[in-house]
C-alpha cells in the first residue's frame, strides 16, 4: 500500500486542475482510502509506504498513441544505423541488462527512456501480421512499459479481397481473426492501395484512383475498414496514415479522407506530413496547409489525431508506405530498405537528417506546431514524433516547452530560415499550452482515444500508472522538468525514484483486443492461405507461450 | 621539453598464457592513452586510468611501467598491436610509439600528432577532424575513412604512411590528405566526398569508386573503372604548391620524377555525381 501525500494533482479527466489530494494505491490500481484498520494491518505487515510528494506535479503516467518500438521494421532499421548508436551506450546496471540509443534504441534501452521520461504505455504503430511473432518477442525484452501494436491491413490480400466482394460478413470476420492470432490491438491504415500499387510497380494518387489487382480505390478501402472497425466494437478507431502522405498539396487527399469518413471514428497520425499545401508560384512550391486541416478537426467530433512533431536533428525514418520510403532515398540519397512483406504489405527505412537551417525543414516543424496551436480542443490533438521518423520520441519535453513558450518558439524561429515567415505564421501564434493541456496531449487524450479506460487518469480504479515532476519554478526549466521527473510508478510499483531507474527489471502489460468472428472464417481463407502464403495457417497465429502479461482490453 | 614515459612490461594482464607460454593476445581498449587525459592528472592518478583487456577493467600501471613526469607529450615503448583507440579523440599533444599499434589509433582525434614507429591495425585515423599522423611502417584497412555506417570519414588533418597501407583507404573521405608512399589495397578513396589521396606505390582495384569530388594522385598507372572519363594530359601546375606544402610542412618524401613528366587526368565517378578526379603520372 502506497500513499502519496500533498501532491499537486493535474488529472484532466477527472477535472482536477492542479488540486492537492492524497493518492492511494494497492497493488496495481488506485484505489480509495482504505479503512483505518487496513492502513494499520498493512502497517504491521511492512507493506505501508507513505511518500510526500511536497507539492511535486503529479500526472497520470505518459501514453503514446504512436511510436515505432518493436518489430521487423524498427529492428532493421538498428541493423542499418551502426553510427546511429556509436556513441550512445548503455552499460549494464545492477539488474538492467545493458543497450544503445539513438534514433532506434536497442528494446532494453526504449522501455528504459519512455520510463525514465514519465511514459508507461506505448501503442507500437505498425505491425506486419506475418511478423507479430517477432513484434511479441521484442515485447519480451522491453522493460517497465505496457505495450500493443497496431496490425497494418489497408493493403493485405484478404481484406482486398473481400472488400472487392463486397463481402461485408468475411472482411468483419478476417479483421477480428487477425487481430486475435496475431495478438494486436487495432487496426492500422497505411496509404490504403497505393503501398499494393507500389508492389504492383503502379502509382495512385488521391483517394478516387483504381488501376491494382482488385482495381479498388483507397476510398473503397478506407470506407470497408472504418465501417469494420466500428462494428467490431474496437476499442481504438480506424489508425490512418493517408495516402499522398508526405507530398506538397496532399491537404486535400487528407480532407476528401475526412469528409469521406465523417460518420466513422477514426484517427488520423502524424496529421503533420498530411497537412502540405502547394503553392505553384513559390519557388519551393510548398506551403502550411495547417489552416485548412485545423478546421476540420475542430468540427468533427469523430475524429482524432496526433502530430507526428518534427524535431531538428537525426532521425530514422520508417514506413509500410513502401512508396514514401523510396521517394525519400530518391530525394537524399540516403541509405534505403525496401521490403515485400507478401501477401500483406510493404515497408521501407530511410535515415534522414532533418535541418534547423532547411527552408522545407522548417516549414514542417512550423506545420506541426500550427497544427498543435489551431486545434483548439486538446483531447482531439496528441503529441507524438511518429518516433523515429520525425525526432526521437526522447524529445517530447523540448516540444512540450515549445507548446507552453512562445518566447522559446520565437527564440527557435529566429534561429531557422530567415523566409520561413512567408509560409507559414507560427510566430504570429500566441496560445501557450497550460499544464492541464499539456497532461491531455500526452496522457489523458491519448488513453481516451485507444480506449483505455483505466490509463491517463488518477481515479479510483484506474491503474497505478503515476509521473511526478518537479515543480515548475520558470518556464525555462519545461524541458528538463518533463525529461526527468522525479519518481515514476508504474502498476503500482516504483519504477524511477530521484530520477534514475530501480535497478530492477520488470515487465509491463501486453495490451490487446480479442473482437468476436466466426471461426468459420479460417476454411474460408484456407485455400488461398495455402496457394500464396509461404507459411501454413497452422503456423500462423502467435501462440500462447508468446505472451507473459496480457491484458485483454474489452470491445464494445 | 617534458616528456611522459610508458614501457610495456613483458608481463601484462593482455597476454593469454596457458601453461605459462603466450598463445594469443586479449583486445585492450586504451583510449585513455591520450594526452589531453594524461596531460591534467598527477602520476598516480595517470597509473590509475583504466584499461579494459576483453571484459575486464585493469589499471594503466598493470600494463606499463611509468617514467617521467605528466606531459602533454607521451612517449610509449612496446608492441602495442593488441591496443585499440590510442590516441583516439585526442585535440592535442604528441604521442611516439616506438612498436606497432592495434585498431582505431587516433580515430576521431582533432589535433595534435600520432607518429607510430612501426605498423598500424585498421580504422587509423578514422573520422578524424584534425592534427597528423606518421606511421613508419605499414597500415591495415579503413585508413581515414568513415565508421561503419557513417556518411563521412577523415574531416581535416594529415595522414602519412611510409609504408603500405590496406583496402579501403580514405573511403568516404570529406577533406583532408592522405599520403601513401608504398603500395595500397583494393578501393582506395572509395565513396570519397573530398579530399586528396597521394598514392606513391602501386594500388589495387577500383580507385576512387563511386567517388563524388576529391583528387587521388597516382604515381603508377590503375586500372582505371569505365565510370571515369579520360580528359586530357598535361601538367597539372597546383601539384607544384601542393608538394612543396607536404614537403615543408610535414617533411614527407615526394618522388623526384612526379614533379616532372605529365599526368593523366580522369573524372568521376560518372555513377555518382562524377566531379572527383584521378590524375595518373606518366614519364614524359
Ligand atoms: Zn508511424
Amino acid at each position: 500500500m502506497i500513499r502519496l501525500k500533498n501532491g499537486i494533482i493535474y488529472d484532466p479527466k477527472n477535472n482536477k486542475s492542479a488540486v492537492k489530494e492524497d493518492i492511494w494505491i494497492k497493488n496495481e490500481k488506485i484505489v480509495s482510502k482504505p479503512s483505518a484498520e487496513e492502513i494499520e494491518s498493512a502497517k504491521n505487515q511492512g507493506s505501508y509506504q507513505e511518500i510526500d510528494l511536497k507539492e511535486k506535479i503529479v500526472m497520470p503516467g505518459g501514453v503514446d498513441i504512436h511510436a515505432h518500438i518493436a518489430g521487423p521494421k524498427i529492428n532493421t532499421g538498428r541493423v542499418l544505423r551502426p553510427e546511429d548508436h556509436r556513441h550512445d551506450n548503455v552499460p549494464k546496471k545492477g539488474g538492467l541488462r545493458s543497450g544503445v540509443g539513438s534514433t532506434v534504441p536497442t528494446s532494453y534501452v526504449t522501455g528504459y527512456r519512455y520510463s525514465l521520461m514519465g511514459y508507461t504505455t506505448v501503442m507500437e504503430a505498425a505491425g506486419p501480421p506475418m511478423k507479430a511473432r517477432h513484434i511479441h518477442e521484442e515485447f519480451g525484452g522491453l522493460p517497465f512499459i505496457d505495450k500493443g501494436f497496431l496490425v497494418l491491413s489497408g493493403n493485405n490480400y484478404f481484406v482486398l479481397k473481400f472488400i472487392k466482394e463486397k463481402n461485408k460478413k468475411a472482411l468483419k470476420d478476417y479483421l477480428a481473426w487477425l487481430i486475435n492470432v496475431t495478438g494486436a490491438f487495432g487496426l492500422k491504415v497505411v496509404n490504403p492501395g497505393g503501398v499494393e500499387a507500389w508492389k504492383e510497380g503502379k502509382r495512385l494518387r488521391g483517394i478516387e484512383e483504381k488501376g491494382t489487382h482488385f482495381n479498388l480505390s483507397p476510398r473503397e478501402i478506407l470506407l470497408a475498414l472504418a465501417e469494420a472497425n466500428d462494428e467490431l466494437g474496437l476499442p481504438h478507431p480506424v489508425h490512418i496514415h493517408t495516402n499522398d502522405l508526405g507530398s506538397p498539396g496532399n491537404y486535400k487527399t487528407t480532407i476528401s479522407t475526412l469528409d469521406l469518413l465523417k460518420d466513422y471514428r477514426k484517427h488520423i497520425t502524424h496529421i503533420q506530413f498530411s497537412s502540405y499545401g502547394l503553392n505553384e508560384e513559390s519557388k519551393i512550391k510548398f506551403v502550411s496547409a495547417a489552416d485548412q486541416i485545423a478546421e476540420k478537426v475542430n468540427n468533427d467530433d469523430k475524429l482524432t489525431v496526433d502530430i507526428g512533431q518534427i524535431v531538428f536533428g537525426e532521425v530514422t525514418t520508417m514506413t509500410a508506405d513502401g512508396i514514401l520510403e523510396y521517394n525519400l532515398h530518391k530525394l537524399t540519397g540516403s541509405k534505403w530498405v525496401n521490403t515485400d512483406v507478401e501477401m500483406e504489405t510493404g515497408s521501407g527505412i530511410v535515415p534522414m537528417n532533418y535541418k534547423k537551417k532547411n527552408l522545407i525543414n522548417g516549414i514542417q516543424w512550423a506545420i506541426g506546431l500550427e497544427l498543435f496551436l489551431k486545434i483548439d480542443d486538446p483531447w482531439k490533438v496528441f503529441l507524438t514524433t511518429d518516433h523515429p521518423n520525425a525526432g526521437p520520441f526522447t524529445a517530447y519535453p523540448w516540444i512540450i516547452k515549445l507548446l507552453m513558450s512562445r518566447d522559446y518558439r520565437l527564440k527557435m524561429i529566429s534561429e531557422m530560415h530567415n523566409k520561413l515567415g512567408n509560409y507559414t505564421d507560427i510566430a504570429e501564434l500566441e496560445r501557450e499550452y497550460s499544464l492541464d493541456e499539456i497532461a491531455v496531449i500526452t496522457r489523458s487524450g491519448p488513453a481516451r482515444a485507444l480506449g483505455l479506460a483505466n490509463k491517463g487518469h488518477i481515479g479510483v480504479g484506474a491503474d497505478a500508472d503515476i509521473t511526478v515532476y518537479s515543480r515548475l519554478e520558470s518556464k525555462d526549466k519545461i524541458a528538463e522538468v518533463f525529461a526527468h521527473p522525479e519518481i515514476v510508478i508504474k502498476s503500482g510499483k516504483i519504477i524511477v525514484e530521484d530520477g534514475k531507474l530501480v535497478e530492477k527489471l520488470r515487465e509491463g502489460k501486453t495490451l490487446v483486443a480479442r473482437p468476436d468472428y466466426d471461426k468459420n472464417i479460417s476454411e474460408i481463407i484456407g485455400e488461398d492461405f495455402k496457394n500464396y502464403y509461404s507459411i501454413s495457417i497452422e503456423n500462423y497465429p502467435v501462440s500462447d507461450s508468446y505472451f507473459n502479461n496480457l491484458e485483454v482490453i474489452p470491445c464494445s | 621539453m617534458s616528456k611522459l614515459k610508458l614501457i610495456l612490461k613483458k608481463d601484462n594482464p593482455s597476454l593469454i598464457q596457458p601453461e605459462g607460454k603466450t598463445a594469443g593476445k586479449l583486445p585492450v581498449e586504451a583510449e585513455n592513452i591520450s594526452p589531453d587525459i594524461t596531460a591534467e592528472k598527477t602520476i598516480s592518478e595517470i597509473a590509475e586510468l583504466t584499461l579494459l583487456a576483453g571484459r575486464k577493467k585493469y589499471k594503466l600501471k598493470d600494463f606499463f611501467k611509468i617514467e617521467g613526469e605528466p606531459s602533454q607529450n607521451i612517449f610509449i615503448d612496446g608492441e602495442l598491436d593488441n591496443f585499440k583507440y590510442i590516441g583516439a579523440g585526442m585535440t592535442t599533444g604528441e604521442i611516439f610509439i616506438n612498436g606497432s599499434t592495434g585498431m582505431h589509433t587516433g580515430s576521431e582525434m582533432s589535433g595534435g600528432k600520432i607518429e607510430v614507429n612501426g605498423d598500424t591495425g585498421d580504422w587509423l585515423g578514422a573520422e578524424m577532424q584534425g592534427g597528423y599522423i606518421k606511421v613508419n611502417g605499414n597500415t591495415g584497412n579503413y585508413v581515414g575513412s568513415a565508421f561503419r555506417g557513417d556518411k563521412l570519414g577523415m574531416n581535416r588533418g594529415v595522414i602519412y604512411i611510409k609504408g603500405s597501407a590496406g583496402s579501403f583507404l580514405g573511403s568516404r573521405m570529406r577533406r583532408g590528405e592522405i599520403i601513401v608512399s608504398g603500395s595500397c589495397g583494393d578501393m582506395a578513396g572509395a565513396q570519397m566526398v573530398a579530399g586528396s589521396i597521394y598514392l606513391f606505390g602501386k594500388a589495387g582495384k577500383r580507385t576512387g569508386a563511386a567517388m563524388k569530388r576529391g583528387t587521388i594522385i597516382s604515381a603508377h598507372q590503375l586500372e582505371m573503372l569505365p565510370t571515369f572519363n579520360y580528359n586530357i594530359s598535361y601538367y597539372p601546375e597546383f601539384l607544384k604548391i601542393a608538394f612543396a606544402h607536404l614537403k615543408n610542412e610535414f617533411k614527407i618524401d615526394i618522388p623526384q620524377n612526379m614533379f616532372s613528366g605529365y599526368y593523366h587526368r580522369y573524372t568521376g565517378d560518372n555513377t555518382e555525381i562524377g566531379k572527383g578526379e584521378i590524375l595518373i603520372w606518366k614519364e614524359g
